[in-house]
């Protein structure tokens, strides 16, 4: 009888060495640093032995959890895993999710940047518990090791991305609505909103000027010379959008692409331009002092006499005056117009005719009220004295036109490190050129040809413009008295959004970002962190240039709700207009994943996969927290959070 | 120490046997009837108190109960003890719960103990809102800070020359410490019973 016991004993002790299941690895092709590589893990299983799912978790059985790990590792990509059978579990009194027979899994990662060729280890570690019908195998974890062999050369760009190497996951998180009248609204709302940014008004004055001039004139039809106004302002947007859809026809590169759609942010930033149109300014606010007086509007309308033509030359000046209005205001009309762009570039007949359609009543509706103004002229002769009025308000707006140029020189300045005018001098400036103005105002002192108009006197006219300048100075004065502070919202948010727009950016925001623990520039550094602690990733592509970014940062994300959700996620600001590699990635990034070109965008990603929770765009004053809540929700309600 | 000396034995045992064991062992194509038999033998083992060098005593162990008290086995002498291992993941486990609180129910006063000994299930609250969850009215064992329940599971596979490597495996304690029985796999409070009735 013993004998007998000691021999089923023996035999119980080699059968429980024999493990139901069995793990080989293999790793993918050779890969270049950045590069997204593919681990497959094979699970074989005895018959009638089942592990669990990676990903639907139910109560009861533990998942199977596939981690790796090495040096070479730069940002971890989904676990792939076949869809699981599943069947009712009395035992669990649910619905179990299992896997069974020969299961292949797909482990991703991310190559870091930074690789010499070589064979790097990859380290695999697979925690799992077997069950039959009617025995479970406490959990246990394997590991094994894999080589993957770095080759020279530049990342692949169709391997660079989890979601292309990841066929499984299903890509339907399209969210731009890039429906026609989905565009059409965009179009026509931004447009309205785009009458009231701060880019548009120092075209104002010269529209006046050139109109009233124009009125002057008997033989040009004031409705045609309008109408190619309008054109100008219309034609220009229409025309760039045509232009990113030629550009990106048959295109199948997306980094073209991106920085086609990009345009916009170009055009805002480029020192050449910019340069351009602030001595364009600098020769404006020349001409509204009265210090020159080269009135083309005039000679235009005299050459064309001459000739005894009817007023072409007239009309093209109304039509190019359109042009300059629109590139000038394009810093600000960007947010609304880079969403077009984005269809502009799929670089189809259909985006290509949506993006048309979208720029058209875009074009339309922006210069609408601008039109209207070059109508102005006129009924302003009707008010008495208008002369005087006229040259006061000429010689005002010739202030303004100093400004706008200093706005446009900035950008060149910084992006050659000039260093000119920084931050704090182009306040000054502003605050100047405001103190200047309100003295002229208030007849301190005249300018050019105002002498010779008649006595000073402190009309209504005259105090409305002090009040309103005062209006802009306070805002000016307090942020030089407090220097850029990140997370100041001392400011009513109009007067910090104008600023922002107007001035450098305040270049130390970074320096605090980090010490508060975002990533700055750093995505797959967040991407890992928010992989390690199992926290949901929030994402904000921002941009050097973006005004409402700034507002953002510093009004919405300090509110105490807004923080609290905050404080639960890995932080990584992403700037998509610096002028280096990594913007470009993280421009392209935002492009191809999110199909957005606009800042401030928002994501929260899900460290896990790289998809998205939950996304949004623009200045958020309210309900930026929900925004937020709702991604985190999304991410506590994914399986693999369980554990 | 009477455990290491039962696991001296055992291996000494096994060491002479280990040629022929293959051989036999794949004639005698053991599985659960083989282990029957052996339960047999080792109930009928357990009658005879003349024979203690053949008795299976069950170890002692210290555990912890949910409310962080350490329990010992030693502390249910003269009571007829089912030791179940299990854990809250285990599908087959959960099978059997309502038939071990059924049992409870109807044999506690004829001195029957359920022991839990609850493998990697996560801290003792948890287990506590399971069993409360289940309504469990026996006694649930879990670590006391390290991986005790492990060490434990070991210790019985040990004992009884048979790694414990698949759970649910209960084993019938009777009152004089005496390993009765041992089941791999669920069973119903029929079985249970059957086996536990002459015991009690």
């Amino acid at each position: 009888m013993r004998f007998i016991f000691v021999l089923s004993t023996f035999f119980n002790v080699i059968l429980s060495q024999s493990d139901p299941v069995s793990f080989s690895s293999n790793i993918g092709s050779v890969a270049r640093a950045g590069e997204v590589v593919n681990i497959e893990i094979l699970a074989s299983m005895e018959d009638q032995w089942h592990i669990y799912s990676v990903h639907k978790i139910t109560e009861g059985p533990f998942p199977t959890e596939i981690s790796i790990s090495g040096d070479v590792i730069g940002s971890f990509g989904p676990i792939i895993e076949p869809e699981p059978k599943y069947v009712f579990d009395p035992g669990f009194d649910s619905e179990t999710y299992y896997h069974e027979g020969d299961t292949e899994f797909s482990a991703l990662f991310r190559l870091k940047r930074d690789l010499e060729p070589g064979k790097y280890p990859i380290n695999i570690e697979v925690y799992y518990m077997v069950c039959n019908e009617r025995l479970c195998y406490p959990p246990k974890v394997k590991t094994d090791i894999v080589y993957v062999e770095v080759e020279e050369g530049a990342s692949r760009l169709e391997r660079t991305s989890f979601a292309s190497l990841n066929n499984q996951s299903d890509n339907n998180n399209s969210h731009t609505d890039n429906s026609l009248l989905g565009i059409l609204i965009l179009a026509f709302g931004g447009a309205i909103i785009s009458w009231i940014m701060p880019c548009v008004y120092p075209m104002i004055p010269i529209i006046i000027s050139f109109f009233g001039k124009m009125s002057e004139e008997k033989n040009v039809s004031r409705f045609t010379i309008a109408s190619f106004y309008g054109l100008g302002i219309a034609g220009t947007f229409v025309a760039i959008g045509l232009g990113v859809s030629i550009l990106s026809w048959g295109v199948t590169d997306i980094a073209a692409k991106s920085r086609y759609a990009n345009i916009g942010n170009f055009i805002a930033t480029d020192p050449f331009l910019n340069l351009g149109l602030g001595i364009l300014f600098i020769f404006f606010a020349l001409w509204m002092f009265g210090i020159i007086n080269v009135n083309i509007a005039g000679k235009l309308v005299n050459k064309t006499d001459q000739a005894g033509q009817s007023s072409k030359s007239a009309y093209l000046g109304a039509f190019l005056l359109g042009v300059a209005f629109s590139i000038t205001s394009f810093s600000c009309t960007v947010p609304v117009v880079g969403t077009l762009l984005v269809v502009a570039a799929t670089g189809t007949a259909g985006g290509m005719l949506t993006s048309l359609y979208g720029m058209i009543v875009y074009g339309l509706v922006f210069a609408a009220p601008f039109v209207a103004l070059s109508f102005f002229p006129k009924a302003l002769d009707k008010i008495p004295n208008s002369g005087s009025w006229m040259e006061t308000l000429k010689i005002s707006f010739g202030f303004i036109e100093i400004a706008a140029a200093v706005k446009f020189l900035w950008v060149p300045d910084l992006e050659w490190s000039i260093g000119l005018l920084p931050r704090n001098v182009v306040l000054i400036i502003f605050i100047i050129i405001g103190t200047a103005l309100i003295g002229y105002l208030a007849g301190l002192f005249s300018i050019g040809s105002s002498s010779n108009v008649k006595p000073f006197r402190l009309g209504r006219g005259r105090i409305v413009g002090i009040l309103f300048t005062l209006f802009f100075l306070y805002p000016l004065t307090m942020s030089v008295i407090h220097p850029p502070t990140y997370h100041y919202d001392g400011m009513p948010r109009l007067m910090d959004e104008f600023i922002e727009a107007l001035v450098p950016p305040p270049p130390t925001e970074d320096e605090i970002a980090r010490k508060e623990g975002w990533f700055v520039d750093q995505y797959d550094e967040a991407l890992e962190e928010a992989y390690r602690t199992k926290k949901p990733l929030f994402i904000d592509f921002t941009g050097v240039y973006c005004a409402n970014c700034r507002v953002m940062e510093r009004r919405v994300f300090p509110q105490n709700e807004v923080k609290e959700q905050l404080d639960k996620m890995v932080l990584a600001r992403l700037y998509v207009d610096k002028k280096d590699s990594l913007s470009e990635v993280y421009s392209k990034m935002q492009f191809e994943r999110y199909n957005q070109a606009t800042q401030p965008y928002y994501v929260i990603l899900d460290p896990f996969d790289e998809s998205t929770l939950a996304d949004t765009g623009g200045y958020i004053p309210k309900g930026f927290s929900q925004f937020l809540e709702k991604g985190a929700n999304k991410f506590s309600k994914r399986d693999y959070n369980e554990k | 120490m009477k455990n290491n000396m039962i696991l001296k034995q055992i291996t000494k045992v096994e060491i002479l046997f280990l040629i022929g064991l293959v051989f036999i062992m794949s004639l005698t194509g053991c599985d659960n009837s083989t282990a029957q038999q052996k339960n047999k033998t080792l109930t009928k083992n357990g009658k005879n108190k003349q024979d203690k060098s053949s008795e299976l005593l069950a170890p002692d162990f210290s555990l912890a109960d949910l409310e962080g008290n350490t329990v010992t086995l030693d502390q249910m002498r003269g009571k007829v003890v089912l030791l179940n291992f299990w854990g809250t993941w285990c599908g087959p486990c959960r099978k059997e719960i309502p038939d071990f609180i059924n049992l409870m129910k109807k044999h506690k006063k004829d001195g029957l103990e359920i022991v839990g000994v609850t493998l990697t299930s996560g801290p003792p609250e948890n287990i506590k809102a399971f069993a409360d969850k289940w309504g469990i009215n026996y006694k649930l064992l879990t670590d006391i800070k390290g991986n005790e329940t492990q060490t434990v599971t070991a210790l019985y596979g040990q004992a009884t020359g048979k790694r414990i490597t698949g759970i649910p495996t209960t084993f019938i304690i009777d009152r004089e410490g005496v390993i009765q029985k041992r089941y791999v796999g669920p069973r119903s409070e029929a079985i249970f019973y059957n086996d536990l009735k002459k015991f009690l």
